[in-house]
């Protein structure tokens, strides 16, 4: 797994690739709680490169859109693929966040 | 005592025949005296023959040739002969004899005087003998040089081995100045023996490097005369170049040794076989707080204070003991030849004791006989510790395994018109996956579920989602406020983003139906058995523990004989092989297929061998859980 991390507007962007499983979910749950520590309630998490995700991976993303809706905020998801977003939506968590199909939309939506 | 003489005429008559003849030969002179015909010879030879009186009346010419041993000096003859026959072993005699005269000065006799010189002869011999072998024995001496030098330092004698390595004999070498002849300098060598006991008078020794760079052991011997004045002196010199060489070799590579010792991480001493300590490196200086200046040199075992705070033997000690010795006293220890390694507790090493690692082994010289040891010690502590914190919460995981698989139910209810069979196989020693049964009146609930992550943490959710699941499947009817009732206290609990995926379904044996809600679970398989066609029981809701306040919706299908139903968590289609491949849907689907005319658990070995045999020993990443459920 591979995480790059940018600012656009001062929106956090996390974009990942490869597998978020039991092994390599720990580095973004680390880069997740550390932009919740900074009071970003705003993050867009770009899974383009996402090939499989595991229940482990859809708790770190349910976790931490938990801990920014209390502040108003969203995890927003960009370009799920399709075996990622099978996933999100058999367990019914798609419900739980917006999706956007690039990371554009995903910043147009937050400044609506 | 006077010589012997005896006298002869000139016709071979014994005219005198004195007391020291009589004594010397035990002939008397009346029988002696006026007898002819070598009568004279007899007492010395035992036969009658010519004596050294006869050849002086003998013509010149005739005894010229005949006896060599014979010395002329004008008509008087003196010889020095070993006559064997005479006295007990044989004597040696000395002899001169001369011509008597008579007034008109011709020859009329012969005079002859004899001495017995055996006792100085054998003297004589004797000491020929041994100035022969002391010098046999000097020249022996291939590698020493031994040189005898007058009071100016020239050459009187050298053995053959300074000979040969200058490649001169003892003629050429004799007269010249000693230093002049082997060094081919005009001055003694300075430091030189010889000449210190030329000056003082006395032996001296020592070591001399002469200028060609040869490294010497000298020693010098003084001869005195019989007035103490200094004759010469005997210069004895043994070339050691070759062994102060292999010396400082072995010093220089001592110094390397010490100098990697120095720098091993490990904490490294070592002791010669009296046990002073020869080396303390850089490590255990580190490690005991013991500087090397204060240890260098120290014995009596000294280096086992800064351990045991006591004095007594250690690791290294061992090695020096015989093998014996140590079995009896040191079973503990592993053994690698004569390395010795231990592993011990010692408790007033450290703040709270240590756990040490050491090994020791001996040091050899060139003979191969051991000169000390050297050990290296390592703490070990930190990972004895770790290895204990691990080593016992491997053991509680073994508990906690053993406690979620006593959740498990131990056999499945009966149903009637239904063949039921379950496996649980964790990819850990505990899991997040989960099945249950909850029995009815006529009715069986049966629930499978995933908890989101793995070992503990997902463990432990699954032993709160399990009770929460079970209390309220006994409580309600509907399984949709089973699963919004579940869901609201289990979000309530889920502060990290905790979910569980759970079916939760109803087999009616009355009326040969399930009723079921699906909480984001992988929608179980349901294979007609009419058509062999599948359809898939679909997701009724979110996950539990994801959001609160969810809603979710029920189903109902209707079952014949031979339909099969497999309910199942991803770790089944999301099984890896080598290549990284998923076994799938559509392979899981074909082996349900290809094995539906067997028992519910026959299906599930099926399914389960197929799994295996898909992920050809690949490391099982996520629990694999299974209810088969075959209406009959």
């Amino acid at each position: 797994m591979e995480i790059n991390h940018t600012n656009i507007d001062n929106v956090p962007i996390v974009s990942v690739s490869g597998r978020i499983d039991g092994v390599t979910y720990k580095d973004l749950e680390t880069i997740l709680n550390e932009l919740i520590d900074q009071n970003k309630s705003e993050i867009v998490l770009d899974l383009e490169g996402v090939v499989y995700i595991s229940s482990v991976g859809l708790r770190v993303l349910l976790a931490a859109q938990k801990k920014v809706r209390p502040k108003n905020g969203a995890v927003k998801l960009v370009s799920l693929q399709p075996f990622v977003r099978e996933v999100f939506e058999i367990t019914g968590i798609i419900k739980l966040f917006s999706t956007y199909p690039n990371q554009r939309e995903a910043l147009d939506g937050i400044r609506l | 005592m006077p010589d012997a003489i005896l006298a002869i005429d000139k016709d071979g008559k014994v005219i005198t025949w004195n007391q020291a003849m009589e004594k010397m030969t035990g002939a008397r002179a009346i029988d002696m005296i006026g007898k002819g015909n070598y009568e004279y010879a007899l007492p010395f030879y035992g036969i009658r023959r010519p004596i050294l009186a006869d050849l002086v009346l003998m013509p010149q010419d005739e005894v010229e040739g005949k006896y060599d041993l014979v010395q002329r000096e004008g008509k008087t003859l003196t010889v020095e002969i070993f006559i064997p026959t005479f006295g007990i072993n044989g004597s040696y005699l000395w002899a001169k004899a001369a011509p008597l005269y008579d007034p008109q000065g011709e020859i009329v006799g012969a005079i002859e005087s004899i001495r017995d010189i055996t006792e100085r002869k054998k003297g004589e011999e004797a000491l020929l003998k041994s100035e022969q072998e002391k010098e046999a024995i000097l020249s022996s001496l291939k590698n020493v040089a031994v040189e005898y030098l007058d009071p100016q330092m020239r050459i009187i004698w050298v053995n053959s081995a300074v000979q040969k390595s200058l490649g001169l004999s003892l003629q050429d070498l004799r007269g010249k100045y000693c230093y002049k002849s082997i060094q081919g300098i005009d001055a003694p060598c300075p430091g030189c023996k010889a000449a210190l006991t030329l000056q003082t008078g006395h032996s001296h020794e020592g070591e001399l490097v002469t200028p060609d760079g040869k490294t010497w052991i000298t020693r010098s011997n003084g001869i005195k005369g019989r007035d103490g004045q200094m004759q010469g002196v005997v210069h004895v010199a043994v070339n050691i170049t070759a062994r102060k060489l292999a010396e400082e070799n072995i010093a220089a590579m001592k110094q390397r040794l010490a100098d990697v010792i120095e720098f091993l991480p490990d904490a490294t001493f070592a002791i010669d076989n009296q046990g002073k300590v020869l080396t303390w490196n850089k490590a255990i200086e580190k490690m005991t707080g013991a500087r090397a200046i204060d240890m260098i040199g120290k014995g009596d075992h000294e280096y086992a204070l800064p351990f045991y705070g006591i004095r007594r033997p250690i690791l290294a000690d061992l090695v020096l003991l015989a093998d014996e010795e140590i079995e009896k006293k040191y079973s503990g220890l592993q053994k690698d030849g004569k390395t010795l390694i231990s592993e011990i507790f010692i408790p007033t090493f450290g703040p709270t004791g240590s756990f040490i690692w050491a090994k020791a082994t001996p040091l050899y010289n060139s003979l191969g006989n051991i000169v000390g040891a050297i050990e290296s010690i390592r703490d070990i502590t930190d990972m004895r510790r770790t290895e204990q914190t691990l080593e016992r919460s491997k053991s509680e995981l073994r508990i906690a395994s053993d406690i979620q698989r006593s959740f498990l139910p131990e056999r499945i209810p009966p149903v009637s018109g239904f063949d039921l069979a379950a496996a649980f196989i964790p990819a850990m020693e505990v899991g997040g996956d989960f099945y249950d049964f909850i029995p009815g009146d006529g009715k069986l609930g049966m629930v499978i579920a995933d908890v989101s992550g793995k070992s503990v943490p997902a463990a432990l959710f699954m032993a709160l989602s399990r009770t929460i699941v079970r209390i309220n499947a006994t409580h309600h009817e509907k399984g949709t406020d089973v699963l919004e009732d579940a869901n609201n206290m289990i979000s309530a609990d889920s502060r990290l983003g905790m979910f569980v995926t759970l079916f939760y379904g109803v087999l009616d044996q009355n009326s040969r139906s399930l009723v079921y809600a699906n909480a984001g679970h992988p929608p179980p398989l349901l294979m007609r058995g009419r058509s062999n066609d599948f359809e898939e029981l679909e997701v009724t809701g979110i996950a539990l523990g994801a959001i609160g306040g969810a809603k979710y919706e029920e189903r109902r299908v209707d079952l014949s004989s031979g339909d099969v139903l497999v309910l199942y968590t991803d770790g089944v289609n999301e099984a890896l092989n080598g290549n990284c491949e998923q076994y799938g849907i559509e392979r899981f689907c074909s082996i349900v297929r290809e094995s539906c005319h067997l028992s519910a658990q026959g299906i599930l070995d099926k399914i389960l061998g197929d799994i295996s045999q898909f992920s050809e020993g690949q490391a099982q990443f996520d629990d694999i859980t299974m209810v088969v459920v075959k209406a009959v």
